[in-house]
């Protein structure tokens, strides 16, 4: 593989696709300087996209009470459009590392989508509780997710009373949101856990669909969590302090930064890493100083070129390099092959979230599936997808494939693989040269990697 | 033998495709040693088939207690003068959905048996967890993402070879054969690589050895180029399949399947509908009258085959016990399976009865399961596929003995 300068590098991992006037402005202030305001997402306007939102996936800013107000049939609506919103903003907008941890922790605290009241809680959540704290701190998700209503309904807490005890989210908030499975924690720590959430459950009543407290269904017991006593008579403040206990624990900052890591750097990171970016945790876990350690280490600049897009990100990473435009028709095939690859936005049934290593995505039809969506998009073959291809100059093969390397995947290729697509393109008249060159570098390797 | 010969030709023709070897090789891979036995077609109901309304215990009194509204009627009784008459006697307490009359033959010939108040050790009454868990096939709770499909195949094989011997049909492959790389096949007529010939190589070249997808793009090629050689488009699908997504799937199957090239061992097929909230009857009739005739039409389209197939049906979970408002059912437990082919035990129910009677239902109304679909699978995996590294597929779970439904 060809090596690949730091600021593609950087943008490759920070942002679902590189378009050229994102890779000038990194040359012009330096990653530390784009880094900050990235980080700094609220204040980048964006009022293309989130015009484009309001006016076309409205549901995504309603509460419980407006959604519960619609028709039943109209409901309907609601999860499709978190789900377009969700692709839209991962293609088009310029808040792009917003959005890739945005990502990353619709996977963390991951909520299946598809399941009863899911449907609908679900747009609450992303919108209150990862969007809002994505590049925050951890501290502020954890407790945010906690009262979640879409993850007090997932993991049954909506049911975790004294009378009967439901441990499903006590676990998955050990083993998943905070500590990891070998994190330390025993059986009568997830019990004791479950029994501090007891009574956390969600509004039928005149806030349907919101975060309730409800004493009566409280164990008021004392109980002890990894050596944390909670006496007697602790009420809501029982589940409140057993997140900031998890919080204080190493283990937590380490799986965080261990899940950061393999992220954005490598399936299995190296360690280094993974301690400085767990040092920069904090007593908050602060998200923009985990990603400062990340992004600004050199060990992240000098790790193989080898992170697979997953699906999601193969699709809106081809989508946004071709700057594409995706009308109704459109829809329907980026679905078809989120359907066919197994990423659907929101669609991991499982309280893990979509897995993140190359292994679980490299599948024989998984591949052809992608080449024949990239030819397709670059040969403008797709339903309602328009690519806009870079403009190259088309007098000389090897000149047409080195503009369209650098225009789609801003690095050179190497010579093997410049030589293969060169013959390709001077085989061919250059109007049919470009879209075939075009779609099999999106096809190749190099655009399968981050 | 006749499976034997097959196994043979088609190890040969993948040992000497993958690698150049010689033939040599392949004779010495005894078959059965290997753990590779029948085709095994794997078909998924999603969203809950309500098995009381498919194999009914019209001899359970307690059945027409929480039914009044969607209960079928006992053998030879109408609901309504008119009306057909009730379900098709089986063993005299079970009774035939009136629609899966095309399936009574196969039941009466022994070669489909029904297990009942089967399920998952898990109760989740969410669909997808209950698929995904029943795919994973591993209840640990730190089970890892393969498929009960897919650790049985990596067992008894190299991983990918032949190429096709596990298809999932579809877009994607079935979570159970997670772990071997299955090749999803939507239809045959327009599997692989769309684009003219040369796109291949050029691929091949750009997926060099060092890359880590060198491996799957290999792979995907080799499918592309195998399977439009094998071309199994062009032997016409058996007559007799339903015009229906289920039908034209399974006689897609069948075209697999007789491709024999293509070596296909293990397949996954999915068929949708079977969430039944509302208006029940409605519903089920014509998705059980589908199952039934696309599962009769596989049947006689295989005809001798069916000697060397196995037709596994599943669902994630059955239904309430008792009906809803709306003349539908709502996420139960206790489900139902098939099992159909030429060494099945059949023209039986097997079925250790939990009842109906409401101090006999599990949770707050649900059909127990008495039968883990794991002893049913086990058995099938170690009588049929020939693999007996039983805890290898299903990692956490101590097999019963088993129920005696495969030969």
């Amino acid at each position: 593989m060809s090596s690949i300068p730091p600021e593609v590098r950087f943008l490759n991992r920070a942002s679902f696709g590189i378009l050229p006037e994102d890779i000038q402005r990194v040359e012009r202030l330096g990653i530390p300087a784009y880094l900050e305001a990235q980080l700094a997402a609220d204040a980048i306007d964006d009022p293309a996209v989130e015009d484009f939102i309001a006016e076309n996936y409205p549901t995504v800013f309603y509460t419980p009470l407006q959604i519960l107000a619609m028709p039943r049939e109209e409901r309907r609506r609601v999860p499709r459009e978190l789900k377009l919103a969700s692709l839209t903003r991962m293609i088009y907008s310029r808040r792009q590392l917003h959005e890739v941890m945005v990502d990353f922790w619709s996977n963390h605290f991951n909520i299946f989508h598809n399941d009863g009241p899911l449907r609908f809680l679900k747009t609450v959540d992303d919108r209150e509780v990862i969007r809002r704290h994505a590049l925050g701190s951890f501290r502020d998700l954890l407790h945010a997710s906690a009262r979640s209503p879409a993850m007090l309904y997932y993991l049954d807490n909506h049911v975790n009373t004294v009378d009967g005890p439901n441990e499903n989210y006590a676990r998955e908030l050990l083993e998943l949101h905070t500590l990891g499975v070998d994190g330390g924690y025993t059986e009568t720590d997830v019990r004791a856990v479950a029994r501090a959430f007891t009574g956390w459950g969600i509004d039928r009543g005149r806030f349907a669909g919101t975060f309730r407290f409800y004493p009566e269904r409280h164990d008021e017991g004392a109980k002890t969590v990894l050596g944390l006593h909670l006496p007697a008579g602790g009420g809501i403040n029982d589940g409140e302090r057993v997140l900031d206990h998890l919080l204080a624990q190493p283990a937590t900052a380490r799986l965080i930064a261990h899940k950061l890591c393999q992220r954005l750097v490598a399936d299995a990171p190296p360690d280094s890493l993974v301690s400085a970016v767990a040092s920069a945790f904090g007593p908050e876990g602060d998200i923009p100083a985990m990603l400062r350690a990340l992004f600004l280490s050199p060990e992240f600049y000098a790790m193989e070129d080898t992170k697979l897009r997953r699906p999601l990100e193969f699709l809106a990473g081809s989508l946004r390099v071709t700057r594409a435009d995706v009308q109704q028709a459109g829809v329907g095939v980026m679905a078809a092959l989120l359907r066919n690859l197994g990423q659907v936005p929101f669609g991991w049934p499982a309280p893990d979230g979509y897995p993140d290593e190359l292994q679980y995505w490299a599948s024989t039809s998984g591949l052809l599936s992608r080449w024949n969506f990239a030819m397709g998009l670059a040969g403008g073959r797709l339903p309602g997808i328009r690519p806009v291809l870079p403009p190259v100059d088309t007098s000389d093969p090897a000149a047409l494939v080195a503009g369209l390397a650098d225009g789609l995947l801003h690095h050179g290729l190497d010579p093997a693989q410049q030589q293969v697509l060169t013959r390709v393109a001077g085989a061919l008249p250059a109007d049919r040269a470009v879209p075939a060159v075009a779609g099999l570098l999106l096809a190749s390797p190099a655009f399968q990697y981050r | 033998m006749m499976n034997h010969l097959r196994l043979d030709r088609r190890r040969f023709l993948a040992l000497s495709g993958a690698a150049g070897l010689m033939p040599r090789l392949s004779f010495s891979a005894t078959p059965g040693s290997t753990g590779v036995g029948d085709i095994l077609v794997c078909l998924f109901l999603r969203g809950g088939l309500d098995g009381l309304h498919t194999v009914v215990p019209f001899g359970d009194p307690f059945y027409y207690d929480q039914r009044r509204q969607l209960a079928l009627p006992p053998p030879g009784e109408a609901r309504e003068a008119g009306e057909a008459g009730g379900v098709l006697d089986l063993d005299g307490f079970f009774g035939f959905h009136p629609a899966l009359q095309p399936l009574l033959p196969l039941y009466e010939a022994g070669e489909l048996a029904l297990v009942h108040a089967a399920g998952s050790p898990d109760d989740t009454r969410s669909h997808f967890q209950a698929q995904h868990l029943m795919e994973q096939g591993d209840f640990s709770h730190n089970g890892g993402l393969s498929g009960w499909l897919g650790r049985h195949l990596a067992l008894t094989g190299t991983p990918g070879v032949p190429t096709f011997r596990a298809v999932g049909m579809g877009g994607a492959t079935q979570r159970s054969l997670a772990g071997f790389p299955a090749v999803a096949v939507a239809g045959v007529e327009d599997f692989g690589l769309r684009g003219p010939a040369p796109l291949g190589r050029v691929l091949e070249a750009l997926y060099g050895d060092a890359d880590p997808l060198h491996e799957a793009a290999r792979q995907a090629l080799a499918a592309d180029g195998e399977f439009k050689a094998a071309d199994p488009g062009q032997n016409p699908p058996g007559n007799g399949y339903p015009d229906s997504p289920l039908g034209q799937t399974l006689a897609q199957v069948g075209q697999l399947i007789r491709a024999e090239n293509l070596g296909v061992d293990v397949v996954g097929v999915d068929t949708g509908g079977w969430d039944t909230h509302n208006d029940q009857e409605a519903e089920l009739v014509p998705l059980l009258g589908d199952l039934a005739a696309s599962l009769a039409a596989f049947h006689a389209d295989m005809g001798e085959r069916m000697a060397h197939i196995s037709v596994v049906v599943m669902t994630e979970f059955g239904r309430r016990v008792a009906e809803n408002a709306s003349l539908g059912t709502d996420h139960g437990y206790g489900g139902l399976m098939l099992a159909l082919g030429g060494n099945v035990n059949g023209g039986r129910i097997y079925a250790d009865w939990p009842g109906l009677a409401p101090g006999r239902l599990y949770r707050d109304g649900d059909l127990a399961v008495s039968t883990d679909y794991r002893t049913v699978l086990g058995e099938l995996v170690q009588r049929r596929l020939g693999n007996s590294d039983l805890a290898g597929v299903f990692p956490d779970y101590a097999m019963p003995g088993f129920l005696g439904i495969f030969r």
